[in-house]
């Protein structure tokens, strides 16, 4: 069933639809008292007279104006009225319980509803496990913190004075330093620095490019094991392999024999030493 | 015929039926129902309640289905927890009789289509169905359950406008519409109310 209703007729595009379908309708359909309902307009009579379609139609809106209007008419007996309002004020005296078919609530409705204790309780468990959680994980984390911020031994000196600082005599600032002190130790360091020879630019970029060569094998000293000369395969090819004392061999691998020492020694017998950087 | 107590509470519906008036019958249940809780219930009886059973009354026709929805209807106002929560106390009332009197409808006709059944069954006579109408104009019963029908928008205003003769601007009020979309929808109900009887008015 639509709601909306298309007054300008079917909607079926082969049906015969009187063009005069919607004046029929819209004067047929309105509101109208009886004696309007009567005096239909010359011209609408005319066209209702020689169209058996809108003449169909409005036979139809007019039996249902009739008939709102038949219902309409009826009046209810007298003692109607009487008869309801005294069944009515018998069940509302009687808390407002139906004698009919259904039943409303009898208590009043200015009085608020107490729930039971179980009622209560799972009405308010579920905030109350919640606020419990919450409360549990703050507990849990503002302790993990607190234990964060405790001072962990070994873990850095107390605060102190400064090194050099003599507290008990002297001026003292306000952190505890002799600040006469430090200010003679620091007047010293400046003519220290004023009064010495100072070595020109140059020599000190010359030292610096001296003193760079030698600075690298140090730094490789530190690494390296205190060993021998290292294999000339493993240097040649960049590997760092482990150090091996060179008493320590056995015998060295064929394919690892350069046959330098035969080179440098043919009438002894075959010694088998790892060439060095020195022989090559 | 008066009653023999005046002073009693409780009066059967017999005794408050003689009685003529509204007033009256509302003068003699005193103290119980003029209490708080009920105060506005009662006003509200005084006020329409004529008016809802009047509608009551063309709309269903019969005095036993008029008395269950009026009882109905203003039970559930007073049972209704807060008379504040209510925006329109009488447009409540009126939508609450009238939705009543239509399910009252429904049920009628089910339950007749439901008796043809038994009564092809069991091969009875068919005479005890529903108590006649009373006084109603002929095919007023195929035009009730017509109204039943209708789409909700549609219905509320020829309840109100053609049943309850409440004008247009009332309408609306009660509706919360135009009182001009009343009219409106008061002119498609006719036509779908002439499709629905079948007698031209419609697409069919």
């Amino acid at each position: 069933m639509n709601d909306e209703h298309d007054l300008a007729g079917p909607e079926t595009p082969d049906a015969q639809v009187c063009p005069k379908r919607l004046w029929v309708l819209n004067a047929l359909s309105d509101d109208m008292s009886g004696e309007e309902l009567d005096a239909l307009s010359p011209g609408l009579q005319f066209h209702l007279s020689r169209c058996p379609e809108c003449r169909s139609l409005a036979d139809g809106l007019v039996g249902v104006t009739t008939g709102l209007r038949s219902l309409a008419a009826m009046e209810q007996p007298g003692s109607l009225v009487a008869a309801a309002n005294g069944q009515l004020f018998d069940a509302l005296k009687s808390g407002g319980r139906l004698t009919g078919r259904t039943e409303v609530r009898d208590e009043p409705w200015e009085e608020p509803v107490r729930p039971s204790v179980g009622e209560f309780l799972v009405g308010h468990l579920r905030p109350l496990a919640i606020a419990a959680s919450i409360a549990l994980f703050i507990g849990v984390v503002g302790w993990r913190w607190s234990g964060s911020l405790r001072p962990q031994p070994h873990s850095q000196a107390p605060i102190g004075p400064m090194a050099g600082a003599d507290p008990s005599a002297g001026e003292k600032g306000e952190s505890g330093i002799n600040v006469r002190k430090l200010k003679g130790q620091l007047l010293e360091r400046k003519d220290i620095i004023e009064n010495s020879d100072a070595e020109p630019v140059e020599q000190l970029a010359d030292d610096s490019q001296r003193r760079k060569p030698d600075a690298e094998p140090e730094r490789r000293r530190t690494r390296l094991p205190p060993c021998g000369p290292m294999d000339p395969v493993d240097t040649a090819f960049g590997v760092d392999a482990p150090c091996i004392p060179r008493g320590s061999l056995s015998g060295p691998p064929a394919e690892r024999d350069l046959g330098w020492g035969r080179a440098l020694d043919n009438s002894g017998p075959p010694v088998f030493t790892s060439p060095t950087t020195k022989d090559r | 015929m008066a009653p023999a107590n005046p002073s009693q509470d409780r009066m059967s519906i017999a005794e408050v039926a003689v009685s003529a008036t509204f007033q009256d019958a509302f003068e003699r249940s005193t103290p119980e129902v003029r209490d708080q809780r009920h105060a506005w219930v009662t006003r509200l009886i005084e006020r329409d309640g004529p008016g809802i059973l009047r509608m009551l009354w063309r709309l269903l026709g019969r005095e036993a289905d008029v008395l269950d929805a009026y009882q109905d209807c203003f039970c559930k106002l007073a049972a209704f927890p807060k008379p504040q929560d209510l925006k329109y106390a009488k447009a409540y009332a009126y939508k609450a009789a009238s939705n009543i009197a239509i399910e009252l409808i429904r049920s009628r006709k089910r339950r007749a289509v439901h008796w043809e059944a038994v009564v092809a069954e069991k091969g009875g006579p068919a005479c005890e169905t529903a108590p006649p109408e009373v006084a109603s104009p002929a095919n007023s019963g195929r035009l009730r359950e017509a109204i039943a029908e209708l789409p909700t928008h549609l219905r509320q205003v020829v309840l109100l406008r053609d049943l309850a003769q409440r004008p247009y601007e009332e309408v609306g009020r009660m509706l919360g519409i135009d009182p001009a979309t009343a009219r409106v929808y008061r002119r498609h109900a006719v036509v779908k109310l002439a499709e629905l009887m079948g007698v031209g008015g419609g697409r069919s």
